[in-house]
């Protein structure tokens, strides 16, 4: 019922027009910033033209909303770039100069080759994570419809696209996919909030560029600040939420020179054990009390930095970029074995961790080079990735075996290599070529008294060509490629003891794997304007996926699940197929209905069987079916008196077809409202604003076997935000309010609603933003 | 376009609407017996004596496995209706699994309960079926009755519960409680230990077969230690031989 009623609001709020800013600029030379004259702009999304005057300056007006420039001048290379429509405001748009003939270049405003053509993509804009109401990295990404997060208490999480996630969506930072964390399916991202300068979310088709690892989906990330030349940034911001009694704070410097830019990030935070609206939890059929509603033992501390250096001269840039980010904290007890009644009291100190715990590292060091060369542009980027991951808790031993000496219990780390390199030909007339290579090589190592996944070695090679071609009003995009994909597990016996606590053998725990697939994917991909305002995308897609080596491998509990997870080395590669429509008015509305079916889906499902580990339930171990995914994503848009109001809504289901059940983990209908009121103040550069938000989400009955069903709930969340801007120097106070009502409820997609815990109730933040 | 945009919604809401067949083919049992008895969520034994239960169990395709899990309340939780008890003394515990097939089996089990052992546990019973469908797992408060052993109960020691008390060197330690057996002590032993097991005190007490000692003519001086903790225990055995032993952690300055 609550479905129906908010599409008949969105349905009715989707005919409304939409509001007009004007935006107002210089298009300038970049080397010397003089006023390029009667340079002209074209806004790609409604086809107008205008000219730049004789001094350069030219003045927009259209929807208020993301638009896509293309400004040209003879002699220069042609600059599309991407802006925000805000009422008033300014910028200016810098052209290169062009040493061969006149040609259309495609460049982002992070001088990366665009990725447009080939996938479609939602938002590419600047994003301030002090902004939202976003808890962790993984919240920010769900201001784009169709995407939620996967929370693991409250200060991590993972994205997931449409239902999907883990090894199926990458994180693509930097053109870079991040490979962390790939022990488990739900673990949250190792990326520092305060880092994200940009983000776009790919939906359908991406791992065409990719690779397997974004099969279904994929989140791309910036990081490089945006400067003008001379131009020196600095941000202060300060943070604190009530919940976790969290507190935060990060520093960023960038300064941008001639040729050089330099930047630094830095972020920390502390947060204390967390309590919920909940007297009792269950694990493995057992409930036992909480003090409190208070989670023991999940504190913790975590940090990020990175450092870059550009350097950009002429038709070449060279980028590098070295980046870190640390978590420490304590796993509650409740989910680290069977707990007894003391453990969940815990110390009395709500910030000391204790075991068990653990610790998650990412350090990345990354080198981008790109070189526009006279008829085509190359690109090319090189990573290595570590990732670390212990688990610590009292040594112990089940059945006769020795009691070890270590805290040690799992000790993980991945070493991930990875090549890239494009080659954009944009010389050939009406159409553009565009050829990718990739190559991935992967080490997994695994230390400590428990077990989950042996040792491996993994390689992907891909090979990706894509043509763009202009037909009657728009344009169709053709990409296909290929991956060579490798896996070798090593083999994993474990000592059997005999009573007197002597070895007797060994069994196998693990057997060894050695598995090469080829496998193919290709997008199809019609772009056309409707009329000015209008724009429609249809996008075909075969994606396909090798099983990762957890998938394949994995024989262990896995304490983020609370269960034993068990690999399935007969796993054959994911083939799907998606359809998906995008038909949007400019600053209006947008409809998003997509429709996949799946050969050979992969997932994670309740087994006939028990665990014979100690302290394990029920067998989880990967399957393949036959599996129909669909759904679509709403939003309208609309601004009255200076008041700006959003509807949206996101709807997916998936269907296994041999059980005539839907896939675990499937997300609920979510719809949400929220209105912007913004005032400026007498003093000029003040500006206050206030926006509520409602938050519905429906129940989902619909549900694997053994998945629990979860009711519905409704989150009412406020912000209120205070800016003060004079000049280079800027003051932002930002007061917000989640679940404002406390709410008992929970979330479908939480990992802890297994132990029928709810979500934090109210939780009141604050945060300061200093510019300078 | 507003055609196109109203069937857009309308299948939007037709996709919403859509509602998946739901799971309804769980396993689940039919009847549990103990000792020959249908039980419920409780049960009553005798330590010493046999622990003989029969499932019956059924599925609409092909059971797969039973799961017995039989284990102590005293860490404090609760599985539903069988709630939390007054705790449990000894060790026992129980865990197997079953292999089934059919659509219908009926699985019987004799275990020994231990003469040692007395309180309150929980026998579980987990049930799936071939395609992983899980029965609502059934739980029963086991009440193990042990005329056996010795009973020891500690009300107070140096007028305090244990938990807050710190003992000192010279100091008395002063115990309020009693021993019992129905058929007669034999002796009591006390023990007081450092952590690492040196034995800081030990004294032999002879009951005489009388079915109740009064504890508090067990007191004695603390010696000195050199740890912060120490491990305090008391061990009666009456005249068959069956013995029982308390035992707690002090605090010690």
């Amino acid at each position: 019922m609550i479905n129906h009623f908010l599409l008949v609001l969105l349905s009715i709020a989707s005919f409304s027009s939409a509001a007009q800013c004007v935006v107002s600029g210089h298009v300038l030379d970049a080397k010397t910033m003089a006023p390029l004259p009667f340079a002209t702009l074209s806004d790609l999304g409604t086809n107008q033209q205008m000219a730049a005057d004789e001094k350069g300056y030219f003045q927009l007006e259209g929807s208020c909303s993301t638009h896509m420039l293309k400004v040209q001048f003879l002699g220069y290379e042609s600059l599309i770039d991407t802006v925000v429509f805000s009422n008033n405001a300014h910028f200016d748009l810098s052209l290169k100069q062009s040493a061969v003939a006149i040609n259309e270049v495609t460049i982002s405003e992070s001088g990366r080759t665009s990725i447009l053509p080939f996938v479609p993509m939602h938002k590419l804009e600047p994003v301030l994570f002090s902004n939202g109401l976003n808890q962790h990295a993984a919240e920010l990404f769900t201001s784009v419809e169709g995407v939620s997060s996967i929370n693991t208490g409250t200060n991590s999480g993972q994205p997931a696209i449409r239902g999907l996630f883990g090894s199926r969506v990458g994180i693509i930072v930097d053109g870079v996919p991040q490979q962390n964390q790939q022990w488990g399916v739900d673990h949250g991202l190792d990326l520092d909030p305060w880092l994200i300068q940009k983000f776009a979310v790919h939906k359908t088709g991406a791992g065409l560029l990719f690779g397997p690892s974004a099969s279904s989906g994929a989140i791309e990330v910036e990081t490089t600040p945006q400067l003008s030349q001379n131009e020196l940034k600095c941000a202060l911001i300060a943070r604190g939420l009530s919940a976790t009694q969290m507190a935060e704070g990060a520093l960023n410097l960038a300064k941008r020179w001639k040729h050089l830019q330099l930047f630094a990030v830095g972020g920390a935070r502390s947060y204390a054990d967390y309590r919920v609206p909940a007297n009792s939890f269950s694990y493995l059929d057992r409930t036992f009390d909480l003090e409190n509603g208070q989670l023991v033992n999940t504190s913790g501390t975590s940090n990020g930095q990175q450092i870059g250096a550009l350097w950009e001269k002429k038709s070449r840039s060279v980028q590098v970029n070295l980046r870190r980010n640390h978590q420490a904290f304590g796993i509650f007890p409740g989910i680290f074995g069977i707990p007894s009644a003391s453990d969940l009291l815990g110390d009395g100190e709500q910030r000391r961790t204790n075991l068990p715990k653990m610790t998650s590292t990412h350090t990345i060091g990354s080198l981008h080079l790109n070189q526009t060369l006279a008829h085509s542009a190359l690109a090319v980027t090189a990573a290595y990735q570590l990732s670390e991951r212990t688990e610590r808790g009292e040594a112990h031993a089940h059945g006769d075996g020795p009691v070890p000496s270590s805290e040690l219990a799992l000790g993980l780390k991945l070493r991930t290599l990875f090549f890239d390199a494009n080659w954009t030909e944009f010389d050939l007339k009406k159409n553009k070529l565009y050829v990718k290579a990739q190559a991935e090589f992967q080490n997994s190592t695994s230390q400590g008294w428990e077990f989950l996944l042996s040792d491996y070695n993994g390689a992907n090679f891909g090979l990706m060509g894509g043509i763009k071609m202009d037909v009657r009003d728009g344009s169709l995009n053709i990409g296909v490629r290929g991956d060579f994909n490798h896996l070798e597990v090593l083999s994993f016996h474990e000592l059997t003891y005999n009573e007197d606590g002597v070895v007797s053998g060994s069994a196998e725990r693990s057997p060894h794997i050695n598995k090469q697939f080829f496998m193919w994917g290709a997008n199809v991909n019609f772009a056309k304007s409707i009329d000015e305002t209008k724009e429609l995308h249809l996008i075909l897609a075969r994606s396909v996926r090798a099983a990762n080596a957890y998938e394949s491998a994995a024989n262990g509990v896995h304490h983020g699940t609370f269960r034993h997870e068990k690999g399935n080395l007969n796993l054959s590669p994911e083939v799907g197929y998606v359809a998906d429509v995008q038909l949007s008015k400019s600053n209006a509305w947008e409809v998003n209905p997509f429709f996949g079916y799946y050969s050979n889906f992969i997932f994670l499902a309740p087994s006939g069987q028990f665990s014979t580990l100690p302290e394990a339930g029920q067998l989880y171990q990967f399957m393949q079916s036959e599996v129909v995914r669909y759904g679509a994503e709403m939003a309208v848009e609309r601004t009255i008196r200076k008041c700006f109001f959003e509807l949206s809504g996101a709807y997916v289901n998936g269907v296994v077809m041999e059980e005539g059940t839907a896939l675990p983990w499937t997300p609920p209908f979510r719809a949400s409202a929220e209105i912007k009121r913004s005032w400026e103040l007498s003093n000029k550069g003040q500006t206050l604003f206030v926006a509520p938000r409602l938050e519905v989400f429906a129940a989902q009955n619909q549900v694997f076997r053994n998945e629990n069903p979860t009711p519905g709930y409704q989150l009412v969340n406020c912000s209120l935000g205070y800016t003060n801007a004079k000049g280079k120097r800027s003051f932002q106070l930002i007061a917000f309010i989640t679940n404002a009502l406390n709410e008992r409820y929970i979330n479908h997609m939480s990992r802890y609603k297994i132990l029928n815990l709810p979500e934090v109730g109210r939780n009141v933040g604050i945060t300061l933003n200093y510019t300078f | 376009m507003k055609k196109t945009t109203y069937l857009i919604i309308a299948g939007f809401i037709a996709l919403t609407s859509c509602k998946q067949k739901q799971d309804e083919e769980d396993p689940q049992f039919d009847q549990i017996t103990i000792n020959g008895v249908v039980v419920g969520t409780e049960a009553q034994v005798l330590a010493g004596g046999n622990l003989a239960f029969v499932v019956q169990c059924s599925d609409n395709e092909s059971l797969n496995q039973l799961k017995i899990d039989l284990h102590s309340d005293s860490d404090g939780h609760t599985h539903g209706d069988v709630g939390e008890g007054e705790g449990s003394e000894g060790e026992w515990e129980e865990l197997e699994i079953v292999s089934l097939d059919g659509t219908n089996q009926s699985i019987s089990r004799t275990y020994s309960i231990p003469e040692t052992v007395r309180g309150e546990w929980h026998l579980g019973f987990s049930l799936i079926d071939e395609k992983g469908n899980e029965a609502t797992p059934r739980f029963i408060d086991l009440e193990v009755v042990n005329e056996l052993i010795p009973t020891i109960v500690i009300d107070e020691l140096n007028g305090t519960d244990a938990d807050t008390l710190v003992l000192g060197a010279g100091e008395m330690l002063n115990i309020t409680g009693t021993v019992s057996d129905a058929t007669g002590l034999s002796t009591i032993e006390l023990h007081l230990e450092e952590e690492d097991g040196t034995e800081l005190y030990t004294t032999s007490i002879d009951a005489g077969g009388s079915t109740t000692y009064d504890l508090s003519a067990a007191s004695f001086e603390i010696p000195s230690a050199t740890g912060s903790t120490v491990d305090f225990s008391i061990t009666a055995t009456d005249t068959d031989g069956y013995e029982y032993t308390w035992s707690v952690e002090l605090s010690y300055q």
